[in-house]
């Protein structure tokens, strides 16, 4: 088996693996790095549930080889905030119940922090167009763009409040 | 399993010697969004029910997709030289490695040429259409990719390289039957070359879907007019998943050509289309329905082409 060390900075800290070609950047993340914030769904980039930025583009963690990763910046769920330092759109899908089961959240608000960073004040359409590759199978997308909506416009999470 | 090495050359000369060296075991990957779910598949049916196939792993059948695993991958993703959009000389020049997402939202691309930008845009989702390259649809020649009708439509040029140098093709003479192209063993797809379409062009794509997003097409149409007031100097039909290619449906062209068109023009022309395509049964329709759809879809989109909206 061709083994290939590679080195990805996972939420800004520096990880080191063997992997062969064949091992996808999800698999390597959960097993081999501990991110089991990244969560493993269809496995061919349908449902969007295993979503990373990749230099801050969002990406099918489980369509990109671990190896093409090598080199470059991932961030997963935990890199955006933490329980005592929640994201806004973290404290946005909170506020608004945008979760049910949480399976799809992580890749959910990954999607929604790209779509954020790349257009500040997206329409209504746009954020459904923005999250359409990322499925929520408990169909909870009213809350969840109701949340994403909510942080549009206040990137800084200061306004937009429902309470 | 497999002892498939990974390799990511620094410049497109390094990607040809690399292609050159390895071939024939040897395969680009570029965004990999049709081909790392292949290793998936031909993974999992050599750990389980396809064990005893051989090292090479993956199905025989030949139809089932699942592929052997190359000897190498080279990884051509990452090549600035292949990337970009740009006007050079009364053409469009996309590079093979640019993004979907990027041609999606060009503003030249979406200015220039309407209906690559929307066959782009329809391609799988937001995330999907972050990693997949316009070079790797092309290259998997799926006859649903969805920037096919659109080049095929625009009259194209494919340009390759290989060690022995480069050629270019027109995008007609690409597709040769199911998934099979005109690429050679030690060839790269480096990008496009479109003509930019004259002042009297108009163009419209339209994908038949079962559902908004991360849909594969029942049925694509892209039709480019040149016109002359209402009369149709040059017509170009492109149709995708109606046949083991994507192609054009020249009957319909030459149908079109000197006519004035207008809505029984439009439906007189398209009925042609049925001896162009083949379609098949599948989960996404039937074979009827996509002979049907498709005569009603390239109907309305040489009318919408024309500028002759809601008649029909």
């Amino acid at each position: 088996m061709g083994r290939h060390s590679i080195a990805i900075g996972v939420n800004g800290q520096w990880m080191k693996a063997e992997v062969t070609a064949l091992d996808t950047l999800l698999e390597v993340l959960r097993n081999r790095f501990g991110a089991l914030d990244v969560k493993n769904g269809c496995g061919q980039g349908d449902c969007g549930v295993c979503t990373v930025l990749l230099d801050g583009v969002a990406v099918n963690s489980c369509l990109t080889l671990a190896v093409q990763a090598d080199g470059r910046e991932v961030t997963t769920l935990k890199g955006l905030g933490t329980p005592d330092d929640p994201h806004p759109l973290q404290e946005s899908f909170l506020r608004h119940g945008a979760i049910q089961c949480g399976f799809c959240t992580s890749g959910m608000v990954l999607t929604a922090k790209a779509l954020l960073d790349e257009n500040p004040t997206p329409s209504r359409e746009q954020i459904r167009e923005g999250i359409s590759g990322n499925l929520c199978r408990c169909t909870g997308y009213t809350k969840i763009v109701d949340a994403i909506e909510d942080v549009a416009g206040h990137p800084e999470g200061s306004g937009g409040r429902v309470r | 399993m497999t002892d498939m090495r990974y390799m990511r050359p620094r410049s497109l000369k390094e990607a040809l010697e690399m292609l050159g060296e390895h071939s024939p075991g040897a395969k680009l990957l570029a965004g990999g969004t049709d081909l790392i779910p292949l290793f998936r598949a031909a993974r999992y049916s050599s750990e389980s029910s396809l064990a005893g196939l051989g090292s090479a792993g993956g199905c025989k059948c030949g139809d089932c997709r699942i592929v052997p695993f190359p000897d190498v991958l080279v990884d051509v993703g990452g090549l600035d030289e292949i990337k970009g959009i740009r006007r050079s000389d009364g053409f469009l020049e996309v590079g093979a490695a640019t993004v979907i997402a990027d041609i999606a939202s060009d503003p030249l691309l979406n200015e220039e040429v309407p209906i690559l930008a929307a066959g782009a845009g329809s391609i799988g989702n937001p995330l999907i259409r972050n990693r997949a390259t316009i070079g790797g649809n092309l290259a998997s020649a799926a006859p649903c990719a969805d920037t096919a009708p659109p080049l095929l439509a625009l009259d194209a040029i494919v340009q390759l390289a290989s060690p022995e140098g480069r050629r270019q093709i027109p995008i007609a003479d690409y597709f040769l039957e199911y998934r099979t192209t005109s690429i050679r063993e030690t060839e790269m797809i480096t990008g496009l070359l479109i003509p930019i379409p004259s002042e009297r062009s108009a163009g419209s794509f339209e994908k038949v879907r079962l559902r908004r997003s991360g849909a594969i097409s029942v049925a694509s149409v892209a039709v480019m007019l040149e016109l002359d007031a209402a009369t149709c100097l040059k017509a170009r039909i492109a149709l995708g998943s109606v046949a083991p290619i994507p192609l054009r449906a020249a009957a319909v062209e030459r149908a079109l050509e000197g006519r004035r068109i207008e809505g029984e023009v439009a439906r007189a022309c398209s009925r042609l289309v049925q001896q162009h395509i083949s379609p098949i049964d599948d989960i996404r329709g039937s074979a009827d329905y996509r002979r049907w759809v498709t005569e009603a879809v390239v109907a309305r989109n040489i009318l919408k082409s024309a500028g002759i909206e809601g008649t029909d």
